[in-house]
């Protein structure tokens, strides 16, 4: 696949097809591929693909609008650019996509606390090992074999929602309780492109800028339900936080939500309007008041 | 040990808006107790509003006026809440803040100010302060322009100053309006009009953005060395005193090291202002 | 060299509990303790480091009643705190020159620093991301620390001040620690930081920031994490009955940090921000205080999302000719 990539690459700076390719190298750190901004056909052989591509690069798109640029994309990554079209955020021909069917990302994270060197099935992320669309649902090429969809599993969301509402909210203000409001978790996320996030504002001040449980609960349900109908499942949020909070439970509650009382997913086609920018009369009603 | 983040109150003894179009208003603070502490034309003040917060404002006045004069213009949370006060209520003060315009450097030297816009504050400080010491400067020459004659700042003060003589006044604004009798055009093509000597002379420039822009090659056509140019800088600040960080260009702090800085400093600086 | 069994300095420790409070790592951060217990070392180094001690979080300046009444808290705690490295003693030392000053010295932060005892611990085993030795100190450094201890398994070597050492007891010892403090030593990567502060001055306006800016996106990680980075904002919380005001920390990254209420953003731009933060320690803290305003812990390398490394920065800034 790796092979693949830079040849890709490569003859899209020759050709001048591209300004820049964005994809992934070896990092400086163990288990560990980061995002490479690549502008040389030179430069090609930085570009990898393994198992700690975590990141998704869809989040840098918006900084290069109006110019053309490839990008190596996951299924997940495929699905924020499609969200990113649908939302009016990115022209479709300012990207090239190189599709790459990911057969999932590990937790190196995990893996080094354990003392894992080498990946395996128990170290990939919950997303991957339940990913439904692990073949990027828009490229312009495809760096590999498609990969088949692996099984849905809300198990994670289901043990939160079996919880007593204490037990619950026990759950939320000790897991939550740890953000240090460093925003990773917003910069990561391709979807978080606010120019000024609800979390800035001073006029009215949605939440104070503390660390105040209270408000650390707040900016973090703000953000998920910032997510609603958009969120792409990619992970990107949880893997950016320093603290390792459980973000992608909150984020696969509303997508498992939206799935069911809308049946819409985020990102998959882009015929379709965003779910909460369209009204359906046929839309549940039962949550209204 | 004295702490420098708890505001001094302060009673509005008088509050008026400055333009027509009530974006500007002028208040003039007095202490609650005590008498106005000492400063230096071209320092700063934090003014707080309990609830609200701080935001920093250039001072108006001179310490012999026994009040602290501030025109605000109306932007956001605190400046909102700063154009409601009326006379008679309290609001906080920190300061004197930062530096001044450095006058000693003056002494014996013609002076020319070149403003536009709301940024005429502290001039006002400091024109007073050059008037009250006449006989230590040489020439005065001021050139201050506004979109309208309503944003001029401190008319009347400036029709005293005109009627004085003891500066050369070039007063303008943007475009001709019935009524005005001053110059018209904008403040960079005034100031090349007035043409003032280099000649031992120090200039004082501030204004928005781009006055600045446009004023920084006629001043330099007419001959003004980088060393001789000051202007003030600003920038969003909180503490005020050089800890929390934000307003810094470089290695200097916008509120410690400056808000005065000289064009010659600017240069050697990122262009983060 | 003076020495202490492991158990009785824990015992001693503890019985201070009340006298001080006691700030110790616990688990991704240091808490104030009630019980030794509850210390717990996760790796090396702590997610957050101790600055949270000196600069917390989130600090109180005032408060003030329904009659706007100012009331600055009395705070007459006395402080211990247990388990910094020698990366973090110097980080606190940095910090002195901002809020220790002559003319509007940090009433808050000065009160907190004086009322401090700093108990260190040597790294015997440094981490791969270590680079303090670059910095003219190292893992066995004692700094500002009213006391170093140094790990010898079941107890600990002591060096520093005698009234602590004999409050808690340590006795005399032939040992001496130089053999793992070279072998600590050894282990550490430098970085060559010689002439850096003016090649940061003289490719300021290159296209050096805007490259290495490229994959930052621009969150607070490392600035939260590290240990030297100081920068706060002040807010007021209004309250039933009154309110406060308080101080929280805040980041040169983010893009709202300089956002004036004009729209005008003098770092708007991603690599703006980048260049203040890299800077502001490797060329406007050499320049005001001529020490690097970087301790090496590599918090801010480990912790990146998208593994910005300053290590690769400086050593490319080095090299760059762009």
């Amino acid at each position: 696949m790796t092979e693949k990539i830079r040849e890709i690459a490569r003859r899209l700076l020759e050709n001048g097809e591209v300004e820049l390719v964005i994809g992934f190298e070896k990092g400086t750190i163990p288990l560990k591929s980061r995002p490479v901004f690549i502008e040389k056909p030179e430069e090609v052989e930085k570009l990898i693909w393994d198992g700690f591509c975590e990141n998704n690069l869809a989040t840098y798109l918006r900084r290069y609008r109006g110019r053309k640029v490839g990008i190596v994309a996951k299924g997940c990554d495929s699905r924020a650019i499609v969200n990113l079209i649908v939302e009016g955020q990115l022209n479709r021909e300012d990207v090239y996509i190189i599709g790459v069917p990911c057969t999932g990302m590990y937790d190196r994270r995990k893996m080094i606390r354990d003392g894992k060197e080498e990946p395996s099935e128990d170290y990939l992320f919950l997303n991957c090992k339940t990913c439904p669309y692990p073949t990027p649902v828009l490229y312009d090429e495809l760096a590999g074999e498609e990969v088949s969809p692996r099984d849905r599993d809300y198990s994670d969301v289901e043990t939160i929602e079996k919880m007593s509402s204490d037990e619950r909210w026990e759950w939320f203000q000790r897991e939550f309780s740890r953000c240090i409001r460093c925003y990773a978790c917003r910069e990561a996320c391709p979807m978080c492109f606010c120019e000024f996030c609800f979390v800035d504002e001073n006029r009215p001040e949605w939440v104070e800028g503390g660390i105040h449980p209270s408000d650390l609960g707040f900016w973090n349900l703000g953000r998920a339900f910032h997510l609603a109908g958009r969120c792409v499942e990619c992970g990107a949020c949880e893997r950016a936080c320093p603290m390792e909070l459980p973000l992608m439970v909150l984020n696969r509650k509303m997508v498992k939500d939206v799935k069911e009382i809308f049946d819409y997913e985020a990102g998959v086609s882009l015929d379709e309007k965003p779910v909460l920018g369209t009204f359906n009369p046929e839309d549940r009603e039962d949550f209204i008041l | 040990m004295d702490n420098p983040y708890i505001p001094v109150p302060m009673r509005v003894k008088m509050a008026r808006f400055e333009s027509d179009d009530r974006s500007l208003k002028t208040i003039d603070l007095e202490p609650v107790e005590g008498e106005v502490f000492d400063f230096m034309p071209g320092q700063f003040c934090e003014i707080s509003i309990l609830g609200k917060g701080e935001a920093p404002f250039g001072i108006a006045s001179v310490p012999w006026e026994g009040i602290l004069r501030f025109t605000i213009n109306r932007a956001g949370l605190v400046t909102t809440a700063i154009h409601q006060l009326e006379e008679g209520d309290v609001v906080g003060v920190r300061g004197p803040l930062g530096n001044w315009y450095p006058v000693d450097l003056f002494e014996g030297k013609n002076i020319v100010i070149v403003s536009g816009g709301f940024a005429f504050t502290t001039l006002r400080s400091l024109i007073k302060y050059l008037l009250k010491n006449r006989e230590r400067f040489g020439k005065l020459t001021l050139v201050y322009g506004a979109r309208r004659p309503d944003l001029l700042l401190y008319r009347d003060e400036i029709e005293e100053w005109e009627k004085s003589g003891e500066m050369d006044m070039y007063i303008t604004i943007d475009k001709p309006v019935e009524g005005w009798e001053g110059y018209v055009g904008f403040v960079p093509q005034v100031l090349e009009q007035a043409s003032p000597s280099p000649e031992n002379a120090y200039l004082v420039m501030c204004g928005p953005p781009a006055m600045i822009k446009f004023t920084l090659p006629v001043i330099e056509k007419l001959g003004f060395k980088p060393e001789t140019v000051f202007t003030s800088l600003e920038r969003r600040m909180k503490c005020g005193f050089g800890k929390c960080g934000r307003c810094n260009i470089g290695k200097y702090y916008v509120c410690k090291d400056g808000p005065v800085f000289s064009l010659d400093q600017l240069n050697k600086l990122p262009k983060e202002y | 060299m003076k020495r202490i069994e492991k158990n009785k300095f824990y015992e001693k420790l503890n019985g201070m509990i009340g006298e001080y409070r006691v700030f110790a790592p616990s688990g991704d951060r240091y808490r104030y303790i009630e019980d030794v217990s509850e210390i717990k070392f996760d790796g090396l180094l702590t997610k957050m480091s101790p600055k949270a001690h000196f600069l917390p979080q989130e600090e109180e300046l005032f408060r003030w009643d329904e009659k706007e009444n100012i009331k600055v808290k009395d705070v007459n705690d006395r402080y211990i705190v247990f388990g910094m490295r020698p990366c973090e003693v110097r980080a606190v030392t940095l910090l002195d020159p901002t809020f220790d000053t002559e003319k509007f010295p940090d009433p808050y932060y000065i009160n907190r620093r004086k009322n401090t005892i700093i108990i260190s611990i040597a790294c015997n085993e440094p981490l791969e991301t270590c680079f303090c030795t670059s910095f003219g100190y190292g893992p066995f450094t004692k700094g500002d620390a009213d006391l170093m201890l140094v790990d010898m398994g079941d107890y600990f070597l002591g060096e520093g001040d005698e009234d602590i050492l004999n409050l808690f007891g340590f006795t005399d010892s032939e040992e001496d620690y130089r053999e793992l403090k070279e072998k600590a030593e050894s282990r550490i990567g430098r970085i060559e930081i010689e002439g850096i502060p003016e090649k940061l001055e003289q490719i300021r306006e290159t296209d050096f920031f805007k490259k290495i800016t490229q994959r930052c996106i621009t969150c607070g990680t490392c600035t939260f994490l590290c240990p030297t980075c100081y920068c706060f904002d002040i807010q007021d919380r209004n309250r039933l009955n009154g309110g406060k005001r308080v101080r929280v920390w805040d980041s040169c990254m983010f893009k709202i940090y300089t956002h004036e209420t004009s729209g005008h953003n003098p770092r708007y731009e991603e690599h703006r921000r980048m260049r203040q933060r890299v800077m502001h320690k490797f060329a406007y803290y050499p320049s005001l205080y001529n020490q690097y305003g970087c301790v090496g812990c590599g918090r801010c390398v480990t912790y990146c999302p998208v593994n910005f490394d300053i290590r690769e920065v400086i050593r490319e800034a080095g090299g760059y000719n762009g």
